[in-house]
């Protein structure tokens, strides 16, 4: 191997004699603090621009929530489902290519509602006066059911009571708020999105390839072992890649807690990560704690699951420690993704030791699909339906990447051609530049040079939303291109997941259950949930330079974990009914049946109205369910009621103190839902304090998810692919 | 080889055939290196023959072993996208000339400790796999065991080494991590030259479909893999192409690089038109002769392709 210089680190076997004691099959590269700071600087403004052309914008957001509103209309008023938008987009860290993730809660069987969603949507199809333009809708009859579609030409999936989806959008959307460094976590997502999906295409759980919540967890992993050191997505991006091109995927799993040996298993036992500064930045209480907010139902399968499976890419859920997140990578897949870390990495490592005027160049050639693609200064409108008229209206805007400098000699014509790729979304993608680049790299390379220094970076004017903070949508009429705020709203994905919760219990008869199999037996105190709650403690685990504050007015940091958490705890109302509401279940979930389940939630339908909103989903009522009831997890499906019919959401609302909707559930609603099994009736958990009857969302469903926790009955079911 | 305007008039097809030709650095012989040439594999007189090694070719294939390569398409609606595919080694034959047995035996020999180590690294692929490594990788014995009347030596040289995949897609290593795997005990799998290597070297690359861009169309006709058949030899290499077009055999110049066109081609899945997609039929035309050119250059050889077999819909045992 030594001798093949040019191939070593093509990685295909290249793993004959690591040392087995550590994860890391070679010693690390450069650290980002060892190159030097005016390069880094260079780099990470070029960085920036590149992100700039792929983050959602003010269009963009726009078209999606028009989706989103018409197809929860469409649903809700032919089958009566709700639908929850989850993923890259109330994430806001989706491509311009990225699909829409929705899910649906309607009847138990899945199977008829996504047959009737399929009728539903291809009525809609042949409806020549619909509202919007859907084609091509088809039932992907997986072991999870999908409806597919396009709607207004943007990549629409519909899978059916994907709570996990909810729970990830709601827990990457409190880890952003935890890094901070305006919105450093999400950039990163958007800017290595966009390197795994243009340009190493290694990004779709669809194609035996990485899922969004796979990868978005592997860089969560890199912020928690080296958030000390990064400061700017591309330093995230190349300590990923450097990170994982070296880890040792066929001895070890990641996992937050650290590496895990994969003989260990199916027992999960965690190694200190040895490559990190040592201050990590998740504890295990805030771990922990996630877990406890944003954990998935058991069905009755996962209850009886076999533990984690691995497989060749393996990557510990973190709220779901059994969930193998790189289930969906083939034997094969798994050794192109290794080599394209691999190749990433040497490939980026050369660039950062380039001299400084050499960086930029060099580095939108790293993301030369993702420039040709949508490059130009303006921002594509991806999906257009008539991409001539977008074309033409985006020309005027290129100059400054004009068509001359991409040419090449040997594709003249093509580079015409080229341009139309780039304006418009499903328009013509670069043709000529294929060829150039496996043509004739060098003179494409110099031709892309010349013209880079030509464009120069973006003007300041292009990033003024994004500096201004967190408020900045009121300015975007001014300029199409006006990048969207990336706070995505957690108030409206908590709510579509406390309504998931609800929705599932009382469909399946499961309640919600925290994720640990096994407490642990902290839990027994409050200890760790002080640790989560307060700033003191969050701020131990900031940045030497950050703001932690600055870039959430809205969200004071005491706020950022667990709802209710400013009600302090003293103020903490002692909800000490809970017990009372719990009928004694003694029989294991095993023998749970449905219509047990049913009359035990039919008991507890005085919960919410006894309680209302004095009953807060809090860290008391957790514990004392973990001190009572330790052994008996199902009473809290009493515990969802409490959870939806609080008004957890008033203390953190991001618009503040205003008559923010205070409850997922009205009790009176619910009462009128389960005195009527026949599901399909179930309302949305639009609050009680909201005027509309609109769906929750629709209040703004712009505000982002993200996409996917896949949080499957097996490992052959692949979530839906999202980008 | 790439004629300016072609991406206006190019069909999905040539697109394709296009993106996936590797372009090679080359070099020129020597005056004194020339003389040397086998004349059995380079009998016509020419001014200059130029070569590559096959350390440079693979080197081509390192981008889309990672990332995959990227091949434009168009759509009957006008509609453009990109679909990705990713190389895979199928099927390699290199014969080299007589004088380099011995340096070849002495390599072999002295690699042979290390196979179990290469064997290992190798352990979780499918038996079948391994099979056929040995049986292949195990220099021309396990070839003459088969019928030692195919390949008389003055012709087509002494086979130095060949390998065949058989394992399924979803299992195989990309092709620039086999090679690299393979040159750990076969290291004159990077050095050799084109001009060295006899007529009768080959290699197949079977292409997958990774995804393709922008998403929205989920349609079965991007399913379709490819098997495309290269020369590794020098000896074509003055052949025009332009006289027979259809059948793309040989290699193009291109000034300081040498095009390796693919001069057959087997498809999988072909549903739909959008590889054949012209409406004068030149795509059909072409599917046709570039198959049964690489089905004859099997029979010349007489090679089992199991790639081949596969996609033909030949199931063996």
């Amino acid at each position: 191997m030594n001798d093949l210089p040019e191939s070593a680190d093509g990685g295909g076997a290249a793993v004959g004699e690591r040392p087995l004691s550590s994860p890391l099959m070679s010693p690390a590269n450069q650290s980002p603090s060892e190159i030097g700071p005016e390069l880094w600087e260079t780099a990470e403004k070029t960085a920036h621009m590149i992100i700039c052309k792929v983050q959602p914008t003010a269009i963009s957001e726009e078209r999606r929530r028009d989706v989103i509103e018409y197809v929860q209309r469409l649903i809700k008023n032919r089958l009566g489902a709700e639908v929850f938008p989850y993923g890259s987009v109330p994430l806001k860290t989706y491509l311009p290519d990225g699909d829409i993730d929705l899910t649906a809660f309607g009847a138990n069987v899945e199977d008829r509602l996504a047959e009737d969603m399929k009728f539903v949507l291809e009525e809609e199809e042949n409806n020549r006066s619909s509202e919007l333009v859907i084609k091509d809708v088809q039932l992907i009859s997986a072991e999870v059911k999908l409806v597919k579609c396009l709607v207004q030409n943007i990549v629409v999936d519909i899978s059916f009571n994907q709570i996990g989806g909810l729970c990830t959008l709601c827990f990457l959307e409190q880890v952003d708020r935890l890094i901070g460094k305006n919105h450093l976590f999400k950039r990163s997502i958007i800017l290595i999105k966009a390197w795994c999906y243009y340009e190493s295409r290694i990004l779709g759980a669809h194609h035996g390839l990485i899922s969004t919540y796979a990868l978005e967890t592997l860089v969560l992993y890199i912020f928690h072992l080296f958030h000390t050191t990064l400061d700017g997505p591309l330093a995230v991006l190349y300590k990923f890649l450097d990170y994982f091109s070296k880890f040792d995927w066929e001895m070890y799993c990641i996992s937050l807690k650290g590496p895990v040996r994969i003989s260990s298993l199916p027992v999960i036992v965690a190694e200190t990560p040895e490559d990190g500064s040592g201050d990590l930045l998740l504890t295990d209480d805030y771990l922990r704690s996630c877990i406890e907010m944003f954990s998935v139902p058991l069905r009755y399968a996962d209850q009886k699951s076999r533990g984690f499976q691995p497989k060749h890419l393996n990557i510990v859920d973190p709220l779901k420690e059994i969930n193998n997140l790189g289930r969906s990578i083939s034997k094969g897949n798994f050794y192109r993704i290794r080599s394209a870390f691999s190749y990433g990495a040497k490939k980026l490592g050369q660039i950062l030791v380039q001299p400084e005027d050499r960086i930029t160049n060099e580095l939108q050639i790293f993301f030369l699909s993702t420039m040709q693609r949508h490059g130009r200064g303006q921002k594509p409108v991806v999906q257009d339906p008539y991409p001539q008229s977008t074309y033409n209206g985006f020309i005027p805007a290129s100059s400054s990447l004009g068509t001359e400098s991409y040419k090449v000699e040997n594709s003249a014509n093509a580079a015409d051609h080229r341009f139309f790729g780039d304006a418009d979304d499903l328009a013509t993608p670069s043709i000529a530049c294929l060829n150039i680049s496996s043509d004739s790299p060098k003179s494409y390379t110099q031709v892309l040079k010349e013209s880079v220094n030509a464009i120069g970076m973006p003007q300041d004017s292009d990033h003024a939303s994004l500096h201004q903070g967190t408020r900045s949508r009121s300015a975007i009429p001014e300029s199409s291109n006006s990048l969207s705020d990336l706070s995505g709203d957690y108030d409206s994905h908590f709510k579509s997941l406390q309504y998931g919760r609800l929705f599932y219990e009382y469909t399946f008869g499961v309640p919600y259950l925290p994720m640990a199999p096994m407490p642990p037996p902290q839990y027994e105190n409050k200890k760790p949930w002080d640790s989560v709650i307060y700033p003191s403690q969050l701020r131990h685990n900031g940045f030497s330079h950050g703001h932690p504050n600055g870039f959430m007015p809205m969200y004071p940091m005491s706020h950022v974990l667990v709802p209710g958490a400013s009600f302090g705890r003293e103020e903490m109302p002692k909800h000490r009914g809970t017990g009372t509401y719990f009928p004694k279940m003694n029989r294991s979930p095993q023998g749970y049946r449905p219509s047990a389940v049913k009359g035990k939630n039919q008991a507890t339908l005085r919960s919410p109205c006894d309680n209302g909103r004095n009953v807060i989903f809090t860290e008391t009522n957790l514990l004392e369910r973990n001190n009572h009831e330790q052994s008996q997890p199902l009473v809290l499906a009493d515990q969802s009621v409490n959870l939806l019919s609080s008004g957890i959401h008033q203390p953190f609302s991001p618009r503040g103190s205003g008559p923010t909707p205070s409850g997922t559930f009205s009790s009176e609603r619910y009462r009128q839902q389960r005195s009527a099994p026949s599901s399909p009736q179930i309302s949305c958990p639009d609050s009680s304090g909201m005027q509309t009857p609109r769906p929750a969302l629709s209040r703004d469903p712009d505000r982002g998810s993200f996409k996917s926790s896949y949080h499957l009955k097996d490992q052959e079911d692949f979530p839906p692919l999202s980008v | 080889m790439l004629i300016l305007d072609k991406n206006s008039t190019q069909t999905n097809l040539e697109s394709f055939l296009d993106c996936i030709t590797p372009v090679v650095p080359s070099q020129f012989l020597s005056k004194s290196e020339m003389r040397k040439l086998n004349r059995l594999w380079h009998p016509w007189e020419r001014e200059k023959v130029d070569y590559f090694t096959l350390g440079d070719l693979w080197n081509c294939y390192d981008e889309w072993s990672a990332y995959g390569v990227g091949v434009p398409v168009c759509l009957d609606d006008d509609r453009n996208l990109i679909q990705y595919f990713v190389p895979s080694l199928s099927g390699i034959q290199i014969f080299t000339s007589n004088g380099s047995v011995n340096s070849l035996r002495e390599e072999t020999d002295s690699t042979s400790e290390t196979r179990d180590s290469f064997s290992d690294s190798f352990s979780d692929e499918s038996e079948s796999e391994k099979f056929s490594r040995w049986d292949g990788c195990s220099s021309e014995e396990g070839l003459f065991e088969q019928d030692g009347l195919w390949y008389p030596n003055d012709r087509f040289g002494n086979l130095y080494f060949q390998y065949f995949e058989t394992s399924s897609p979803c299992g195989r290593v990309p092709l620039m991590d086999k090679i690299s795997a393979l040159a750990e005990r076969y290291p004159r799998l990077m050095s050799l030259r084109s001009a060295d290597l006899s007529p009768a070297s080959w290699m197949a690359v079977a292409w997958y479909p990774i995804y393709h861009i922008p998403m929205g169309r989920t349609s079965k006709d991007f399913n379709t893999s490819f098997l495309t058949y290269h020369t590794l030899s020098s000896s074509f290499q003055d052949m025009d192409i332009e006289d027979d077009p259809e059948s793309g055999e040989g290699k193009s110049k291109g000034g300081e690089s040498i095009s390796l066109l693919p001069f057959g081609l087997a498809t999988y899945k072909m549903k739909g038109d959008v590889w054949a997609s012209d409406k004068d039929g030149r795509d059909q035309e072409k599917l046709v002769s570039l198959l049964s050119v690489a089905d004859s250059w099997l029979k010349q050889l007489n090679i089992q392709h199991h790639d081949f077999n596969y996609f033909m819909g030949i199931r063996r045992g």
